[in-house]
């Protein structure tokens, strides 16, 4: 999905905003580095960040439903870790990432913020949210072919019952 | 009441703690274990100490197994006393099961299911033969023109069946709250309890324990004839609303375990006749915990659907207050601690009464 500014109005820019923060999210630490790297070649002027909330790790109850469709309860809590930035323009940059990573959060929010700039909004889309995207969904499609190859297909034996 | 303060034994407590860290080493020249080996290679032991800790992070858990020597129950407990000390920031909105990344998907009540069956990693029809998966090669034969075929999505068997009035809709089952406050966590569990309140205590219950409950319903102690609509495991996606955004985010994967469990049906009526059903959920992969908690759930109905409550697994103040296992271990190995006045005043009374009954006697 390439970034398309025609597209940028608010609600589509809260929908990707959404979407830059949970591939933020779920990115390996690792590769967020990299992308880290690359953002910093591709901004000019890094901003100077103020921090709003320094990283701090805590709990989130995750909820499931009764029979998966019926009513909501309290399944367990999983570690969670969040942080918000400003930098020197007043974007603020959030971040809340499932676990206990103090710098994968402070990076994400980071770049939740550099994301707002709208000069700097496609580029950084294109060169730090896809490539995450894209590795993303090679691990998960990776994932679900090799266990597409354990599909199976049971024969009753009619004799069986007979 | 029981057991009392004592003072001393420091420079003793010290050593004792020396030899659980000398102990917890091993033999120096072996090498050591580290954190990732035991996220990576043991990770079935990691998802346990996940399930019953309540608390989702797999390299906490994975310490804590280092930490506690192998022992699950201690390093549920230090999973649990840590967890104490973070501030709980959100609830996440309830997880999307049907939007699960499917990695095993099985039936027992029907053959061919709408998006098929998928037996993914199992040791259903494995030998249980030392070595036996070591002579397989993980790269994997593709059978021609097997993975070709793109699979239909994996509907729901339980919602066929609900569509065809055949079994109680999901929604159906609950309320008797009178009870609201749902999380246990920040509420005591007062009883009768709400369904959510069981389905979460059982969520971190001891497996052992879940399981020897649901072996008890199967053996004819609350029968309750089940099926397995359906079995899952895979990664689902977890989604908070922050307040300060005001709109939903992804912040990362779990996986988890389900289990639909078919019950026997029941009605007033034979028009109203329809399954019941019970429901599992567990942190990690753990089928025997996801089964086993969908059996008791089913059992623990009983009362709302007019059942007779003869057998342990039916009572519920029986099975929630019991299926902790870091309260349980806590009130059992509390017995270590010094008792003495507690035995002192015991033998008194008892020395007393045998002199007073000599003296009878006499």
């Amino acid at each position: 999905m390439r970034f398309d500014e025609t597209s940028a109005n608010s609600t589509n820019l809260t929908s990707m905003r959404a979407h830059w923060i949970s591939e933020l999210a779920h990115a390996m630490f690792s590769d967020l580095a990299d992308a880290v790297a690359d953002a910093v070649a591709g901004v000019e002027r890094w901003p100077e960040f103020t921090s709003i909330n320094s990283p701090e790790t805590g709990l989130i109850m995750v909820h499931g439903r009764m029979g998966g469709l019926g009513d909501p309860f309290p399944l367990g809590e999983s570690t969670v870790t969040r942080c918000t930035v400003q930098d020197d323009q007043g974007y603020m940059g959030l971040a809340y990432v499932l676990g206990d990573s103090l710098a994968h959060a402070e990076i994400a929010a980071k770049l939740d913020a550099l994301l707002q700039h709208p000069e700097w909004q496609s580029s950084l889309w294109d060169r730090i949210i896809v490539p995450l995207m894209i590795l993303r969904t090679d691990r998960e499609a990776q994932t679900k072919q090799e266990n597409q190859n354990s599909r199976v297909q049971f024969f009753t034996m009619e004799t069986m019952r007979s | 009441m029981s057991y009392v303060a004592v003072k001393g034994g420091s420079a003793a407590i010290r050593a004792a703690h020396r030899l659980v860290r000398k102990r917890m080493r091993g033999d120096p020249d072996a090498p050591e274990i580290t954190p990732r080996q035991i996220c990576e290679q043991m990770h079935l032991g990691v998802d346990r100490v996940m399930a019953e800790a309540s608390l989702y992070d797999v390299d906490l858990a994975a310490r804590a197994m280092l930490q506690a020597q192998g022992d699950m129950i201690e390093a549920i407990f230090l999973l649990r006393a840590y967890r104490a000390t973070l501030t709980r920031f959100l609830d996440s909105t309830p997880l999307a099961m049907d939007a699960m990344r499917v990695q095993r998907r099985i039936s027992a009540a029907f053959k061919d299911l709408p998006g098929g069956q998928q037996l993914g990693q199992t040791y259903d029809y494995s030998h249980r033969l030392f070595g036996y998966f070591d002579r397989l090669e993980t790269a994997s034969e593709v059978e021609s023109g097997k993975a070709e075929v793109p699979p239909e999505p994996m509907t729901s068997v339980m919602g066929l069946l609900e569509k065809e009035g055949l079994m109680e809709p999901a929604a159906a089952c609950e309320p008797s709250a009178e009870n609201t406050q749902q999380d246990i966590t920040q509420h005591p569990l007062l009883f009768p309890a709400s369904r959510a309140q069981r389905l979460q205590s059982l969520a971190r219950g001891d497996e052992g324990f879940l399981l020897s409950m649901a072996y008890s319903t199967q053996r004819g102690y609350g029968q309750n004839h089940p099926f397995i609509a359906e079995l899952r495991m895979g990664d689902v996606t977890v989604e908070i609303t922050p307040p300060e955004l005001g709109f939903s985010i992804g912040i990362g994967t779990i996986t988890v375990t389900e289990c639909q469990m078919i019950n026997q049906f029941q009605a007033k009526s034979p028009e109203e006749a329809a399954f019941s059903r019970g429901y599992g959920l567990v942190f990690g992969h753990s089928e025997r915990k996801a089964i086993a908690m969908a059996l008791v759930d089913r059992a623990l109905r009983a009362g709302e659907l007019g059942e007779e409550s003869l057998s342990p697994a039916q009572d519920e103040q029986f099975v929630l207050s019991h299926c902790d296992n870091v309260e349980a271990t806590g009130f059992v190995e509390h017995l270590k601690l010094p008792h003495y006045v507690d035995f002192q005043s015991e033998i008194q009374t008892l020395r007393h009464l045998r002199k007073t009954a000599a003296k009878d006697g006499a």
